[in-house]
């Protein structure tokens, strides 16, 4: 009997469990730490994107609790509403970026290693310079100036790191551009089954 | 043939006897002697006026002796020199030359085919080589210039009829201030939209991705452009209804302050159709030439080169032929020629019979002369004179070349060419068909249309070799610069 309630118990946490896994908060969270040994740049990028997404899911939730609370004396109401509305933001911020990710890999795999790299240095020097005119303009250092230049110094980062890894074929860490598409779009596909 | 005898008529005036009596003034000597009774009647030499009178006929027949024997040598040297020209060797010299020409002939002809093939293939292995190198695995379709146009025009015609319509309601100057201002408007936009899709767009598809760097932004920036321009044309148009007398640069400012204020239904729609048109003059742009740059280009070189073979080939068959026939036909044309040869040599004859009758004539007129002036001496004599004559003014005086002619050696040289020369001719053809049998045989049986596709094949042959070659010294290049110590 006990045993039984045991196992329904366990059973119960594990489809919990599996169910946060196969969100998409966890399945970026997953692909940033599976990523680290090998890549570590875009594993930073990646835990970057999930950092980001969390901050935007608890300033919201923030925004909502501030609205919600002299409506509720208890603070339990407006707080179960900051948290769902917390957790819908996370996953969808979380798929929107999943979605982008998807783009661009198809994007990669459509245009190829030299096309998809010139198109990001494009990007870069896009980003570069919209930093460089927020930073130059804004006398005070707002937000937006601060994120658009840790963008673009992101984006320079990578940049260089892709011009090095695939565009370099003497380099020691020359990578197969096309397989690691291929090989990021399968486990993006799969990464919803098993981790 | 040329007018020897009258030229020698012009040399020599006709002999008369008057002129010949005056000439050593016969009667007036003649009576002049016979007041001293000269010559004695014993005498048996003639008088020394006699004497005086034969030597100058001996003089004047060795003029007419000189020439005839001028006009008949002259005849003789033409002949002679005509004959020289036909000979067997002479034709056994032409029939080669025949033979030659038409193997220059040929071998012409097949050098340039064969140039062709060898550019052909070699613009056929550019074009793989392009197709190699860009990642093109079709070949590109390309357009007609006319069908371009076509889709150029159209589009063109269309928007300006829509346009027209909106902005004659707008326009001051009617319908065709409207269409005038219509199709300018239509014109840019489809221009630039042509522009967009032959130049960024097809660039940014370029193999070596670099192209992106400007093709992208350039591609952007005149979509842009384009977008931003029909929204000034909507903005024009409605300035146009509420100030009827703006200028079009007034429409400037107030585009760059709000660019999407229109607010009228036909001035959106004006907008929308712009664009629109712009796209699909884009589409046409794109697709015009090739849809990768450079593409269309090679293939067309290719096509091209491949069609000049074709048509190297069809002109082969068409005028090749017909020449080489020409050239042959030269081969049969020599009895012809013994025939037109004969028949001037008949002339040739009676010209020479010609220049010995009128010596015959002449020496009759020199005799006749002589005589009468002869007679014109003794019978002034003969009435002056006191005693009897001389014995020997019974008789007239002989002159042995005169009086009795001898046959013109010339002309017996002469008519000997002459009918040594038929002879030759009259045997020449048979002589010629018998001796050069075999090479006869073999020219006339040449096999010209097996020759000129022989030659055809031969020439493809060449030219594939020729780009094999090079394509295998360009191979072993390679090869060596790949195995260089670097």
């Amino acid at each position: 009997m006990i045993r039984g309630v045991l196992i329904r118990l366990r059973s119960i946490a594990d489809g919990v469990w599996r169910f946060l896994r196969e969100t998409h908060i966890a399945r970026l969270a997953i692909m940033a730490v599976k990523l680290w040994p090998s890549l570590r740049l875009l594993s930073i990028s990646l835990a970057l994107l999930v950092l980001g997404c969390a901050t935007l899911a608890g300033l919201s939730a923030r925004i909502v609790f501030v609205t919600l609370a002299p409506a509720s004396p208890s603070g339990l109401g407006a707080g179960i509403a900051a948290g769902l509305v917390g957790v819908v933001l996370l996953e969808l911020c979380a798929v929107v970026a999943i979605a982008g990710i998807e783009a661009l890999l198809q994007l990669a795999h459509d245009t190829g290693r030299h096309r998809a790299g010139a198109l990001l240095t494009l990007a870069t020097l896009f980003a570069a310079a919209a930093a460089a005119g927020l930073l130059a303009d804004g006398a005070a250092l707002s937000v937006s100036a601060w994120l658009s230049s840790g963008i673009a110094a992101m984006l320079i980062a990578i940049t260089g790191w892709f011009r090095r890894a695939y565009r370099k074929p003497a380099w020691r860490g020359f990578r197969d551009f096309h397989a690691d598409v291929v090989e990021a779009r399968h486990f993006l596909a799969r990464a919803a089954h098993d981790v | 043939m040329t007018s020897d005898p009258h030229n020698g008529a012009g040399a020599l005036p006709p002999i008369t006897a008057h002129h010949l009596a005056e000439l050593v003034q016969a009667g007036n000597r003649g009576a002049s002697d016979a007041l001293e009774n000269n010559p004695p009647p014993h005498s048996a030499l003639p008088s020394q006026t006699e004497l005086t009178l034969l030597s100058r006929v001996i003089e004047i027949f060795g003029a007419i002796r000189q020439e005839a024997a001028a006009a008949l040598n002259a005849l003789h040297a033409e002949i002679a020199g005509r004959r020289e020209l036909f000979t067997q060797e002479r034709y056994e010299g032409r029939v080669r030359s025949i033979e030659a020409s038409m193997r220059a002939l040929l071998n012409r002809h097949g050098g340039e085919l064969e140039q062709r093939v060898y550019d052909a293939l070699k613009a056929k292995r550019e074009y793989e080589y392009f197709n190699y190198a860009h990642r093109r695995t079709a070949d590109p379709k390309v357009d007609k210039w006319q069908f371009i146009m076509l889709f150029l025009v159209v589009p063109l015609a269309l928007e300006s009829l829509l346009n027209g319509n909106f902005f004659a309601e707008a326009s001051e100057f009617g319908l065709v201030g409207g269409a005038a201002t219509a199709v300018i408007i239509s014109a840019l936009n489809i221009s630039l939209g042509f522009l967009t899709g032959m130049w960024p767009a097809r660039y940014c598809q370029h193999v070596r991705a670099s192209h992106l760097f400007w093709a992208l932004p350039v591609y952007a920036g005149i979509i842009a452009l384009i977008i931003w321009f029909n929204l000034a044309v909507g903005h024009y148009r409605e300035m146009l209804i509420a100030s009827p007398d703006a200028r079009s640069l007034q429409v400037l400012p107030r585009v760059l302050e709000n660019p999407f204020a229109i607010t009228e239904l036909k001035s959106a729609a004006l907008v929308l159709i712009g664009c629109i048109v712009a796209f699909a003059a884009a589409v046409k742009g794109y697709s015009a030439f090739g849809t990768y740059p450079g593409h269309g280009a090679a293939y067309k070189r290719w096509r091209q080169r491949w069609s000049a073979v074709e048509e190297e080939r069809r002109r082969l068959d068409v005028t090749l032929l017909p020449e080489l026939e020409a050239i042959r036909s030269g081969i049969g044309g020599f009895s012809e020629d013994c025939a037109r040869e004969l028949a001037r040599l008949q002339s040739s004859k009676a010209a020479a019979e010609q220049a010995r009758a009128r010596y015959g004539a002449r020496l009759a007129q020199l005799r006749s002369a002589k005589d009468a002036a002869l007679m014109q001496y003794r019978e002034a004599n003969l009435r002056v004179r006191t005693d009897i004559p001389p014995a020997y003014f019974s008789q007239s005086l002989n002159v042995a070349e005169v009086d009795q002619p001898t046959e013109l050696s010339e002309y017996g040289a002469v008519r000997a060419l002459i009918d040594d020369y038929e002879r030759q001719l009259a045997n020449m053809p048979a002589l010629v068909e018998t001796t050069l049998r075999e090479r006869l045989a073999l020219v006339r049986g040449l096999d010209l249309a097996g020759e000129v596709e022989r030659m055809k094949a031969r020439a493809a042959e060449a030219g594939r070799d020729a780009f094999e070659q090079d394509e295998a010294a360009r191979k072993q290049a390679n090869a060596e610069f790949a195995a260089m110590p670097r």
